[in-house]
């Protein structure tokens, strides 16, 4: 479904990726971990056109969206849930997931459905983004991405600053997406949290991919897990 | 003076206030979304008012007899069509303008204010080589000019029709901003560029339909405006400061913010006018030095524009 083969990303003149190459087959969650700095970000951006990759080639479905413009590239299917979930503080619920709104080629979430999914948002819909939890914030945010009926979704960081509780739930939302057969990639400081919805996993370190293969290759291996993930989980 | 005496001004001043923050939302959309300060605003203004003028006065350049039964048209319905095809004529003015800006998007300030002042300097000259440097009067249909009689004081009644086409147009404004799809990604992107396009937003698509929307509110209150303060060159300059002053007032991105500014404005200029009508300009240019320097955080103390 997506082949990002070989990329560099730059941030200027500083290079951030360094012939980065990950595959992201349909229906599967790939985890992509590291520490920080570690360049997980930038292959998100890179992917979503934010951050040009100058070298390369990213193609989804088969076709190339290297050189795509954004709004292309998320039409094309692809759904983002940054880090900081980026809602616009002054619009209502409504109207942020309003702007998520869209038909691609894969199927559609009407917002009765993403509603279920996320029972409270029913009664957030007429409050401004600015006045809800950080919790709050990221159901909004999966939610919008979800309306945009995505075929992959982006998932940078989903459990950061959220209570344990809450990370279970969007944890078991990822999965619920990949029930419905839609792929993910969920980037994660917490390792053990992204090792536990994935199928795979990649780990980036100072921009270069460091090992890339199964979940269960590296949770059978703790002393490979160790090696890669140190600090991480 | 009576007090009440002053209140024909505060209409004059209502009537000004509305006018200037349509000018004022057109500039703040703009300024918002593509982060830049449009400074030939106003000459999209003056040239609502040029081709409002060319309109109604039959004055096009069309073959003579075409113009000779135009001009037999009753002179309200010849004002209507103003109303309604100067701003649309006017939309091309600013599509080719957007076009020129898009190399400044994202860079500094200073690329936006050096550009736009150039194209307000070559609207102008334009203005100056095609219709010359005199004054024009806009006529005016019978019905909507002259004066009443009203608590023993004399009403201009244009004044009235031109707060009332003033207000139609606001609540339009307030409709496409507040309640449209199209207002809450123009809200967005001024927030946010990336997540609105990251959404599939086409933000190229989005920055022209914001820049022929504050066209053609721009040129729309030149029209509004041309039967009362006349049509000449100059008149862009003395409708962008306005606009200025009120978004320094209200704060960018707040639409109520820009109406109480507006009014604010128009009535200084309209209740100084009451004293020496020769003051009312100068009044909104010091009141613009006065904001500037002791008020810069505007009157709602939400982030100006002369702190982003
Ligand atoms: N906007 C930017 N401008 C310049 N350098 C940047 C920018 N964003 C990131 N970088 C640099 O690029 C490298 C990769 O950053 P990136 O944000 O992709 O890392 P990350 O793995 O997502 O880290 P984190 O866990 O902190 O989110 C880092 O060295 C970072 O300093
Ligand atoms: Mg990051």
């Amino acid at each position: 479904m997506l082949d990002v083969s070989s990329i560099d990303s730059f941030y200027g003149e500083t290079q951030a990726l360094f012939s980065v190459s990950l595959s992201v087959r349909a229906g599967e969650v790939l985890a992509l971990l590291g520490a920080n700095g570690a360049g997980k970000t930038t292959v998100l951006r890179s992917i979503l056109g934010l951050t040009r990759a100058r070298r390369g080639d990213i193609r989804f479905q088969g076709k190339s969206i290297t050189a795509s413009a954004t709004h292309h590239i998320a039409c094309a299917g692809i759904g983002w849930v940054p880090d900081d979930r980026r809602l616009c503080p002054t619009l209502t619920v409504a109207k942020n997931l309003s702007l998520g709104e869209k038909r691609t080629a894969f199927r559609a979430w009407s917002l009765g459905e993403v509603t279920e999914i996320f029972t409270p948002l029913k009664y957030l819909m007429a409050r401004e983004a600015e006045t809800l939890s950080g919790g709050e914030m990221q159901m909004v945010a999966i939610a919008r991405a979800l309306l945009g009926s995505p075929g992959l979704v982006l998932f940078d960081e989903p459990s950061q600053g959220l209570a344990p509780k809450i990370v279970d739930d969007v944890m078991a939302v990822i999965r619920r997406l990949r029930q419905a057969g839609i792929a993910s990639i969920v980037v994660e400081q917490n390792a053990d949290v992204a090792l536990g919805v994935a199928d795979r996993v990649v780990v980036l370190s100072q921009g270069h991919v460091a090992w890339a293969g199964d979940v269960a290759a590296l949770t059978a291996d703790p002393g490979l897990k160790r090696k890669l993930l140190g600090g991480l989980s | 003076m009576s007090l009440l005496n002053l209140l024909p001004h505060l209409l004059n001043g209502i009537a000004l206030g509305l006018l200037f923050s349509l000018i004022a939302l057109g500039f703040m959309l703009i300024l918002g979304l593509m982060e830049q300060i449009n400074l030939a605003h106003g000459s999209l203004f003056a040239l609502g008012a040029y081709f409002a003028y060319a309109i109604c006065g039959a004055k096009l350049p069309l073959p003579p007899d075409v113009l000779v039964a135009w001009a037999g048209v009753p002179l309200g319905l010849r004002f209507a069509t103003a109303v309604v095809v100067a701003p649309i004529l006017v939309a091309p003015f600013g599509i080719v303008l957007e076009r020129l800006m898009r190399r400044t998007y994202g860079r500094d300030p200073l690329y936006g204010l050096l550009l736009t002042f150039g194209v307000a300097m070559v609207l102008e000259e334009l203005i100056r080589v095609v219709w010359g440097t005199r004054d024009y009067m806009m006529p005016v249909p019978r019905d909507m000019s002259g004066g009443f009689i009203m608590l023993d004081l004399i009403w201009s009644t244009y004044r009235f029709w031109a707060a009332g086409m003033a207000v139609v147009a606001m609540g339009a404004v307030w409709f496409i901003v507040e309640r449209t799809r199209f207002g809450a990604m123009v809200k967005a992107g001024a927030h946010d560029s990336e997540i609105v396009q990251a959404l599939g937003i086409d933000l190229t698509r989005l920055r022209v339909w914001v820049f022929v929307l504050g066209t053609m509110l721009a040129a729309f209150a030149g029209v509004i405006m041309a039967p009362l303060w006349g049509i000449r060159p100059h008149m862009g300059v003395d409708a962008v400061v306005p606009a200025f002053l009120i978004i320094v007032l209200g704060g960018v991105g707040s639409f109520w913010g820009a109406a109480l500014g507006g009014l604010l404005v128009g009535m200084v200029v309209g209740l100084s006018g009451a004293y020496a009508s020769e003051w009312s300009m100068l009044s909104m240019y010091l009141l613009l030095i006065a904001v500037v320097t002791f008020r810069a955080r505007g009157l709602f103390g939400k982030k100006s524009v002369l702190e982003a």
